[in-house]
């Protein structure tokens, strides 16, 4: 019941965000409708195209887990961009001074990202921990910090002189993700992270004490959980997952690490966790939708002349409306039943009028 | 008679279903004191917030001066006259006095395109009258960051009086008031009064209310229960208003049918710091032997909370030990110590459940590190299909009424909560069990069925500290009662030779009766 009554806030959300969409496009001037079969077209219309829009979403959903699997352990981690970064740059430096085997190296690579992403999250609860400062500033200014080491690096020491843009030399082939049959294997990658998230928070004791670290802190602390201790191990974890985004981005992309690797997917992901309340099959499911509108984006600018840009309007439109309704439905059932209850107390005090106060 | 405030049949519902308020009606006069007394969360604060605008009650209405109001704001009440301090004082620290008092309401003087600019000087000497004319020792030009909180408090009050308000109402005003500052205050407060203003005070402490206040309302579980003249009443007919439930079901229990066992709980010297210089609880000494129910009496906030948390390791104690079952578990965790200790909490919604999280979390809670049958071999799994009969099994033999063990915790009823809580602490078998005010809030079925549990746990040999507010519950259960007084025991008496009125003397003037030592 609970789970239909927010799937059906969801699908309510997501049309009137549609709805809304649709009246911002008119009044910019821009066919609506043409606009949406040109953005389904181009991300479900056809084979090829679905399985880009699945590929796409392998780093949505990776940094959505990320900043979900914090979220509802805790800590406010913040760092997605920040961690998305060295995630990939530690696999592009491995990816140019290891040779291995494919069957090796591409292991190698993604276990080498998922801890670069984990170490920078790890900084942030080092922070905590020792100092005692607040991990939702920390990752936030370590985003700053991770992007400016980047670019350092990626312009000076790692910086490939033959090119005509700031970037590294490409990688060994063999740390190539492959393609399998039209499929990029970053998909399996993706499914792998997803039922890895979902054995630790869901099946594994530690899960269960970061979850109930996360919902009520005080309680767990005196059922005997190590809350810093969690605290910390959650944070790390989380910042894993934004890593190993990276290292998808880069290892299934440019196999280089270009200025601007990264994009918006460590924001998008936080998008994610959010308007899916950190549960993860809504992670899953808003990394596909967000992934279809990205991919469909270009469509819409081809077929309908509508600006791509369009669809990051439209992602915001969505998230504003999905959290609003679901704040405003749980507040009118709240207080719906408060007031029968309010008013049953009074009629009932009336009817006996045995607790008068007498002077 | 003139009634300043009327209260008629006021009711706050905080959703989904806390009664914070229930129909409470109650009527102050023109230029008195009165005062609210009340557990904490007997709903004295809520009505205050009613008054002053800051809550809108759900059902009921509220007369100011015989007309009804309702105000959608606190600047609506502080129109009509009516102003709150709260409990925290909330200034700004880095202005000046008369800064902070006219922060708001600055007298302005018109300058270029209608911008106002802060009138200096007037607004400086519209403060010093006001301060002038209540009497009160205050200097405007201090820096607010400079004041002791007593001095902030007064300038709290002076906010309020700056802005013409006739009824004042304060929060617990003395919570945060050193013993010496406290006279300081009334003698200010009863200025005022002979000054026409009417003052409403919510307190906790009997004695300073009736030394203050005119007359004294006092509240129980969101109901006003009686309205007293302060001059005919006593601080033992105060506490029995606010702390007697309306049945006290009476257990039968065999006193001391089983032998006393062996200390397992053992508190030598424990002190626990509220700031480096004042001390919330200690020192203090307390054994409890197994088959042994101890009572912890006192008015809330005088160590109680302290002396819980210093047992379960959640705060760090000053000086002292703590002996569990033998063992010193000074620089042992919280989880360590739970190994012994089970727990019920005073506080069901924050320290006893995840009131979100679904039955079979809240059953689980401790139990997936004390019982093997909840993980895989190396504990490092935790198997739900286990957690989940182990949870019916809960709601099964504690009565629990709930429709399914995945429904959250927080929608059952208090009393089922607390069934769930119990059942929870108790399915580990422990030498030791510590109870914060198990039956606050639960029905007159449910309080029953607690001591049930209670008494048994006694019959099996285990190790009862038993927190409550209750007298009567303490009388009824325990075999020894200890009253604890601004943080250190002032009375220890066996529980056949405990009466109400001695107990409450203890608790409320911190006087030592013969120290009784079984």
């Amino acid at each position: 019941m609970k789970v239909s009554r927010s799937a059906r806030s969801a699908v309510a959300g997501l049309a009137i965000a549609l709805l809304l969409g649709g009246l911002l496009a008119v009044a910019l001037g821009y066919p609506p409708i043409a606009g949406l079969r040109a953005l389904l077209h181009y991300s479900l219309g056809t084979g090829p195209k679905r399985a880009l829009t699945v590929t796409n979403a392998v780093p949505l959903l990776l940094t959505g887990l990320s900043a979900a699997i914090a979220f509802a352990s805790g800590p406010v981690n913040l760092g997605q961009p920040g961690q998305v970064l060295m995630g990939a740059l530690a696999a592009v430096t491995l990816g140019l001074h290891l040779h291995l085997p494919p069957a090796v190296q591409v292991p190698a690579l993604i276990a080498a990202s998922t801890l670069g992403g984990a170490a920078w999250a790890g900084v942030a609860a080092m922070a905590r921990r020792r100092l005692g400062m607040d991990e939702f500033i920390v990752t936030l200014m370590l985003n700053e910090v991770a992007r400016l080491f980047c670019d350092w690096v990626i312009s000076s020491p790692l910086q490939d002189r033959g090119a005509g843009s700031v970037t590294t030399r490409t990688i060994d082939r063999a740390g190539f993700i492959p393609q399998l049959g039209g499929w990029s294997a970053s998909v399996a990658i993706g499914a792998v992270a997803v039922i890895v998230a979902w054995i630790v928070c869901r099946r594994l004791v530690v899960g269960y004490e970061w979850r109930m670290a996360g919902q009520a802190p005080l309680f767990a602390r005196l059922g005997g959980v190590e809350v810093d201790r969690n605290y910390s191990a959650a944070l790390a974890f989380s910042g894993g997952f934004a890593g190993l985004a990276g290292g998808v981005l880069l290892l299934a992309g440019p196999h280089r690490f270009v200025k601007g690797l990264g994009g918006n997917y460590g924001w998008d992901g936080v998008m994610i966790a959010v308007v899916a309340v950190n549960a993860l099959l809504g992670v899953v499911l808003y990394g596909l939708l967000f992934s279809a509108l990205q991919t469909g984006a270009i469509g819409m600018e081809i077929l309908a002349d509508i600006p791509a840009e369009f669809i990051q309007i439209l992602q915001a439109i969505i998230v504003l409306v999905t959290v609003a309704a679901r704040g405003a439905l749980t507040e009118a059932l709240g207080r719906r039943s408060a007031g029968r209850l309010a008013r049953r107390q009074r009629a009932a005090a009336t009817g006996a009028d045995a607790d008068g106060a007498d002077p | 008679m003139t009634w300043a405030v009327r209260f008629l049949g006021v009711t706050k519902v905080y959703p989904p279903d806390v009664v914070a308020v229930a129909a409470v009606s109650a009527d102050v006069r023109e230029g008195e004191i009165h005062a609210f007394v009340g557990e904490n969360g007997a709903g004295k604060s809520t009505l205050m917030k009613v008054l002053a605008g800051e809550v809108m009650p759900d059902a009921g209405s509220v007369e100011v001066d015989g007309r009804v109001v309702s105000y959608r704001s606190a600047r609506d009440a502080m129109a009509d006259g009516i102003g709150l301090v709260h409990q925290e004082i909330l200034l700004v620290p880095q202005l000046r006095v008369w800064e902070n008092v006219v922060l708001g309401v600055e007298p302005l003087r018109t300058g270029v395109l209608g911008l106002g600019r802060v009138a200096t000087d007037a607004a400086r000497d519209a403060v010093k009258s006001t301060i002038a004319a209540s009497g009160m020792h205050l200097d405007p030009d201090s820096m607010v960051s400079d004041l002791s909180v007593a001095a902030r408090q007064k300038v709290e009050i002076c906010k309020l009086l700056h802005r013409d308000v006739r009824v004042l109402l304060l929060d617990e005003p003395t919570a945060v008031l050193t013993p010496q500052e406290v006279p300081v205050l009334f003698d200010e407060l009863r200025r005022l009064r002979n000054s026409g203003r009417t003052i409403c005070l919510v307190s906790h402490r009997l004695d300073e209310v009736l030394a203050l206040s005119d007359r004294v309302t006092v509240m129980r579980q969101g109901r006003a229960v009686a309205t007293r003249n302060a001059s005919a009443s006593s601080p033992a007919e105060l506490a029995r208003l606010m702390v007697e439930r309306d049945v006290v079901l009476r257990a039968p229990r065999s006193r001391s049918s089983s032998p006393r066992g062996t200390a397992v709980l053992e508190l030598e010297g424990l002190s626990v710091a509220r700031t480096a210089t004042m001390t919330a609880l200690g020192p203090i000494d307390l054994r409890v032997h197994a088959g042994e129910i101890v009572g912890v009496a006192g008015v809330e906030g005088n160590g109680q909370t302290e002396l819980v948390a210093a047992v379960l390791g959640l705060v760090a104690t000053s000086d002292g030990s703590t002996r569990v079952v033998g063992e010193d578990v000074a620089d042992r965790s919280t989880r360590h110590r739970r190994r012994a200790i089970a727990f019920v909490a005073s506080d069901r919604r924050t320290q006893g459940s995840a009131p979100l999280a679904s039955l079979i979390d809240n059953a689980t809670m401790t139990n997936h590190r004390l019982l093997r049958a909840f993980t895989g071999r190396r504990g490092r799994v935790l198997r739900y299909s286990y957690a989940r009969s182990f949870t019916a099994r809960i709601l099964s033999e504690f009565d629990v009424v709930a429709h399914s063990v995945g429904q959250a915790i927080g929608t059952l009823s208090g009393g089922n909560q607390q069934k769930v809580i119990l059942g929870r602490e108790l399915s580990a078998d422990r030498p030791i069990i510590v109870l914060d005010q198990p039956t606050r809030g639960l029905d007159v079925g449910s309080i029953e069925y607690v001591h049930g549990r209670i008494l048994a746990l006694r019959e099996r040999g285990r190790a009862v500290l038993l927190v409550s507010a209750d007298l009567s519950e303490l009388l009824q259960l325990s075999d020894r009662i200890l009253v604890l007084h601004r943080g250190r025991i002032t009375l220890e008496v066996a529980a056949a030779d405990a009466t109400v009125d001695a107990l409450g003397r203890a608790m409320l003037q911190g006087r030592s009766a013969e120290p009784v030592v079984p």
